[in-house]
């Protein structure tokens, strides 16, 4: 086998949490991650795990049958939860309804025991760097919410008709005042959300979940 | 030391031989060789003589010292004219002239009464040891006897015990006077126990044989002594037996043990070896001191009772007759008399599994009259099972391999992840000496365990289970299939089967086939429960019920219940509550895959009054996972 040459990550606070009931196997994967230079949080069950709720960056090494709460029950509750960490699943036998139920949820991969230590590492980079944009966006979302929250309600009136394209004096028409007043709003509405563009706009409103008022004639 | 003891010693037989050697020089003469005469009246060609001398030489062969024997016969039957008896008496003084004889045993009272007619001639000076039946009258002084107790009365008995329709003695004796003289006291005994006597006596062999093959009915023959035909001839007593045998109408009897075999039914015998052996001791001891008295030799030491098997075959005499503790000689091999034990067992053990055969006949034929009758009340869902119990155990199959691969994959995933670690550190040690070999080493170990998990996902790629099926089902349905498939077997083990059925329970999607497996594993779980308790809590309750969100199966038993450390992992793998190994623990597990299959849960847990109740629930919405 040609020799495990594994970068270390660049975010050295990423912690793997590894949720395996046998011990053997978590002492096994423990081994292989920190040797690769991961933080490994280790724990036998998905309680043991939900007791900690950990909010950093990260991923889930996670097995598919546990005692109590199963892997694709803690999958839900991971995806429901603020900080919903990417899953690489494991399985003592991989039956084909849990793979696609887990993949449809969201799964960053779903290994069959025995799992090499290769695939491993490369399951978690991939689900280390989901987490990495998935952070990436959810902060931006976050930060377009906030200027988004600044908006006063006729600015984000503005807003919604703005990006569905109409132009100064159709939005005027249709909120019933002249154009220059809406020509101040959309560009307080610029400034507010510090946008470059119609099409910056219409990325933020994706991010926010507005939906576009109005007609272009 | 050795070596001085050794010249002591030769130092010392120095010293002595001298004085050995003169005192040997100055004694008497040695003591000279005691001696026996043997004397009878028959010829040592016969038997009876010739076993008497065998046994009595071969026991004075064994006395402390050298004892000369000597046997001499007067052949007195054969030979009888006057004067013989005292030609015979002169021959005898010359012969034995410069011997000197301390002993003579003469056989019988004829051979005694020659030795008193000459006052102790040919030896005078010898002590006497007269050897005879019932009683010796002693006329010489140096006399002292040897006594056979009397047998004939016994013989007889005998005789007329084994063939109890005896009515007549046929006696073959010789037409001598010697043997006139020596029987006659027989066939007076047998007249005196009622019975009629005849002597065959005085004729030649072929008139003998003729005589004995038309003797009449509940007649016996008795062959006493070797005969002196009427032609002269001396027919030897085993010869005469034998021929006589051979055409005899008649059983034929003989007082010899030696006759045994040769043609003679057997009875009561004299063992002559026997008497020979006693008169030898009793010799012994009359050279060593005179003595005048009488030792009496009674029965049990110089007879037995022997019979031929052939003989008895062919007279029809059962063994049931014979006389307790008979000696049954020359029986053919016979598998019922030698094995008898054998036999028995066998017979035993062939009747036994008749019996068991029988049983087991009545038993099917029973059980499928039964079987007919609950197969004709369950009707389509049976029916519907049956078609469908090769999936049944194909999916037990398929999920015993996914419980399998399951327990195996764990540990070879613990391994294969540390040899990938062992190889990661190994890569960090570039200047290790033994790196290629470790490394190597690792690669074997990491194949090894491959090839494991390679084997496992083909076998349950093989037994691939019965993919799922979803269907509307009614649960209470399911449940009253199983109830009725498992109340034979409940009422065979005196279960009370209970069924509580929510008729309002809503339908829910699944697999009616499999998880009818699961409840008929719960079920039978339940019965094992209780199979060892008080029949007031041999009874399995099953239920059904539902809320807003689920229904609900239940198995409820009254048992030992579950204890605590098993009732968390009762649903894993290869656990097992039951004693001795009953299970291997895969029930469970494959239930709790089959309902995990269509989003449910199982549970487990004590009952308030005693047992466990194991329940599996299915979401209103179920649907097989797909």
């Amino acid at each position: 086998m040609t020799p495990l040459q594994h970068a270390l990550p660049d975010r050295p606070q990423a912690v793997v949490h590894l949720i395996e009931d046998d011990e053997l196997s978590r002492r096994a994967t423990v081994r292989v991650l920190t040797t690769a230079g991961y933080v490994v949080s280790p724990y036998a069950s998905a309680d043991e795990f939900l007791a900690v709720a950990p909010a950093d960056p990260g991923c889930l090494v996670l097995d598919l049958q546990l005692p109590g709460l199963n892997g694709l029950g803690l999958q839900e509750r991971v995806c429901a939860s603020a900080n919903p960490l990417p899953i690489v699943f494991l399985t003592g036998h991989g039956g084909i309804p849990d793979s696609v139920r887990a993949m449809k949820n969201g799964a960053v991969d779903f290994l069959t025991k025995p799992v090499s230590a290769r695939a491993l590492l490369n399951a978690v980079d991939l689900a280390l760097a989901r987490d990495d944009a998935d952070r990436a966006t959810r902060a931006r979302r976050r930060e377009t919410r906030m200027r988004y929250e600044r908006l006063t309600p006729r600015e984000r009136e503005v807003f919604a008709h703005v990006i569905a394209g109409q132009l100064n004096k159709q939005i005027a028409f249709d909120l019933g005042t002249i154009e220059h007043t809406i020509k101040v709003h959309r560009s307080r509405v610029m400034q507010k959300l510090e946008a470059l563009s119609v099409a910056d706009l219409v990325r933020m409103a994706g991010d926010l979940g507005v939906e576009p008022v109005g007609e272009v004639r | 030391v050795t070596r001085v003891a050794a010249a002591a010693f030769v130092v010392i037989l120095l010293v002595i031989a001298p004085v050995s050697v003169g005192a040997q020089a100055n004694d008497e003469p040695a003591p000279r060789q005691p001696a026996i005469v043997l004397l009878a009246i028959d010829d040592l060609t016969l038997p009876y003589v010739r076993l008497i001398y065998e046994a009595f030489s071969e026991t004075v062969a064994k006395a402390p010292r050298p004892v000369a024997l000597y046997f001499e016969s007067l052949d007195g039957a054969r030979f009888g004219a006057p004067g013989y008896l005292e030609s015979v008496r002169g021959w005898l003084r010359q012969k034995y002239a410069d011997r000197h004889i301390d002993v003579v045993v003469p056989l019988g009272q004829d051979t005694y009464d020659f030795l008193a007619a000459g006052r102790g001639e040919p030896w005078p000076d010898a002590r006497i040891l007269a050897a005879d039946m019932s009683s010796v009258e002693a006329t010489l002084p140096q006399t002292s006897a040897v006594v056979l107790e009397s047998d004939i009365s016994e013989a007889l008995r005998v005789i007329r015990a084994v063939l109890p329709d005896t009515e007549r003695i046929a006696f073959i004796w010789g037409a001598s006077a010697v043997e006139q003289a020596r029987y006659t006291s027989y066939s007076a005994q047998a007249r005196r126990d009622g019975l009629d006597t005849v002597v065959l006596g005085g004729l030649t062999l072929e008139q003998m044989l003729g005589r004995v093959a038309e003797l009449p009915e509940h007649t016996v023959l008795i062959a006493v002594t070797p005969t002196v035909a009427a032609d002269g001839r001396l027919v030897p007593l085993k010869q005469l037996v034998a021929a006589v045998s051979a055409v005899a109408s008649v059983p034929l009897f003989t007082f010899g043990a030696q006759d045994v075999g040769a043609g003679a039914v057997g009875g009561h015998v004299r063992d002559w070896s026997r008497v020979g052996h006693l008169l030898a001791v009793q010799a012994l001891e009359r050279l060593r001191q005179p003595a005048t008295g009488t030792v009496a030799i009674p029965l049990s030491d110089y007879t037995s009772v022997i019979f031929d098997d052939r003989q008895l075959r062919r007279w029809g005499i059962p063994e049931s007759r014979l006389p307790a503790g008979s000696d049954v000689r020359f029986r053919e091999p016979s598998l019922w008399r030698d094995r008898r034990g054998l036999v028995l067992a066998a017979i035993a053990i062939i009747d036994t599994q008749l019996l068991l055969i029988a049983g087991l006949l009545v038993e099917r034929r029973r059980r499928h009259t039964a079987e007919a009758e609950s197969r004709h009340n369950l009707e389509e869902s049976r029916r519907h099972l049956v078609a469908n119990a090769h999936l049944d155990r194909r999916a037990a199959m398929g999920e015993l391999a996914t419980a399998l691969a399951h327990e195996i994959n764990q540990p070879l995933n613990s391994i294969l992840q540390n040899v990938d670690v062992a190889d990661m550190l190994l890569t960090a040690q570039p200047t290790y000496a033994g790196r290629e070999e470790l490394g190597e080493i690792l690669g074997d170990i990491r194949k090894a365990d491959l090839r494991a998990s390679e084997v496992i996902r083909r076998m349950r790629t093989m037994l691939q289970r019965h993919e799922l099926e979803s269907e509307t089902i009614d649960l209470n349905a399911v449940a009253r299939d199983a109830m009725a498939i498992t109340q034979p077997d409940a009422s065979a083990r005196r279960v009370a089967l209970d069924a509580h059925l929510d008729p309002t329970i809503p339908t829910v999607q699944g697999d009616a086939i499999h998880l009818q497996q699961v409840l008929l594993n719960l079920l039978m779980n339940a019965m094992d429960a209780v199979s060892g308790m008080p029949d007031h809590r041999r009874l399995v309750t099953l239920r059904t019920t539902h809320d807003d969100t689920e229904v609900r199966v239940s198995v409820a038993d009254r048992g030992r219940g579950i204890t605590a450390e098993r009732i968390a992992d009762i649903f894993e793998p290869f656990v097992t509550t039951k004693d001795n190994g009953a299970g291997m623990g895969m029930g469970l597990a494959i239930a709790r895959s089959i309902v995990e299959a269509h989003d449910g849960r199982l549970g487990a847990e004590n009952n308030s009054d005693g047992g466990a109740t194991v329940w599996f629930a299915l979401p209103l919405s179920s649907r097989v996972s797909a």
